[in-house]
């Protein structure tokens, strides 16, 4: 599963191309946000996609992500937008005590700071050894997914 | 979007309590390896400071919470843990599990076991700290960068006050114990403290509480 935080930095070039890569493989997409202004959606929501509203850095404390996650039968969470330090980094560590294989796409993030943006990195690495993954290898990994893993999104 | 200055926080805001993050093993000796870089150098320093702490928070009848990670034997509660840097640990059955002697927990403690990094994760530790009306958590033991820095999130989008005690933590490397102090003091701006200040705060407390 497909899980983008906060997209309004404009730096995050690839996240489209991440987004279509995600949508053509029918990977569910989960939208989290802090207001509705904040969040790209290209074209809308489609079937398989939800919007959640985050009103803390994890995108798993209080909101419905656990079930989704469950429901699609997902074992790799993949993330994606902003901030790696604080949104990203706090939905990593929750996913990974939820026991998902995690992966974190780091030119589709940024930090409080690009010190904060490394150590946050290194930080998820540290969790789970090839947890950072860049863009290019992602959507060519999405583009590979035979149909019957592209639900779960798990052969990263 | 509206803004809101954060407002500077005393050390103590309400009732205190005292979260004693995995501080087990051995702290008589050094465990840095070199190879490794982990964890960082003079780890055991920096506990060995906690235990006067810890004595200032029971004559302020401020109430103590030790934390101790465990794992069952068969390793089948290691979820993700071992998918990254760290390698086995706090087995129950090991002698290496248990909580240093340094840190004097008594039955009249209070004892919380986890097996996720964080203090929160599947524990009863809310449930404990909603009953002692706990509003400041002071927060000391190992790692600053996993288990310090994951219960300081957790418990900071539960809407407690939040003290790190600098000199009272340490990371799994250096770098990653000055990054995670730093990332603590965003979510919380006078999050950091350090271990002679707070106990100043908490004797000024008690000592306000005896003339009150």
């Amino acid at each position: 599963m497909l899980v983008v935080i906060n997209t309004h930095h404009a730096s995050f070039a690839r996240l489209p191309s991440l987004i279509a890569a995600a949508r053509q493989r029918d990977i569910p997409v989960v939208f989290a946000n802090g207001s509705a202004t904040e969040t790209a959606i290209p074209d809308g929501l489609r079937k398989n996609e939800y919007l959640i509203r985050q009103r803390r850095h994890s995108v798993f404390y209080g909101t419905e992500l656990p079930i989704l996650l469950r429901e699609f039968g997902a074992s790799t969470v993949i993330l994606a937008g902003g901030e790696t330090s604080v949104g990203v980094h706090y939905s990593f560590v929750d996913a990974h005590q939820y026991d998902y294989f995690c992966r974190v796409v780091e030119d589709c993030m940024a930090g409080t700071s690009p010190l904060a943006h490394e150590a946050a990195l290194r930080a998820m690495e540290y969790m789970q050894t090839g947890a950072r993954r860049k863009s290019d290898e992602v959507i060519a990994t999405f583009g590979n997914a035979p149909a019957s893993l592209a639900a779960t999104g798990d052969n990263l | 979007m509206t803004t809101r200055k954060a407002t500077p926080h005393s050390l103590i805001v309400g009732k205190p309590a005292l979260l004693v993050i995995d501080v087990q093993g051995d702290i008589s000796a050094s465990r840095h390896d070199e190879a490794r870089n982990f964890p960082m150098p003079h780890y055991e320093d920096y506990m060995r400071k906690i235990p006067a702490l810890i004595a200032t928070a029971r004559a302020g009848d401020v109430p103590i919470i030790y934390m101790q990670e465990v794992h069952h034997p068969s390793m089948i509660d290691f979820g993700r843990e071992l998918d990254g840097f760290e390698r086995v640990h706090c087995l129950e059955d090991s002698p290496r599990t248990a909580i240093v002697p340094e840190v004097d927990r008594r039955p009249t403690d209070y004892w919380v076991r986890k097996r996720r990094y964080s203090s929160f994760f599947d524990t009863d530790l809310d449930i404990l700290l909603r009953g002692l009306e706990a509003r400041t958590l002071l927060m000391v033991g190992g790692f600053t960068d996993v288990c310090v820095h994951y219960a300081f999130a957790d418990a900071h989008q539960r809407d407690y006050v939040c003290r790190v005690v600098e000199d009272c933590v340490a990371g799994s490397s250096y770098s990653a114990h000055e990054a995670a102090l730093a990332a603590m003091e965003y979510l919380q701006a006078d999050s950091r403290c350090v271990r002679d200040d707070l106990i100043e705060a908490l004797r000024a407390r008690s000592a306000a509480a005896a003339s009150g």
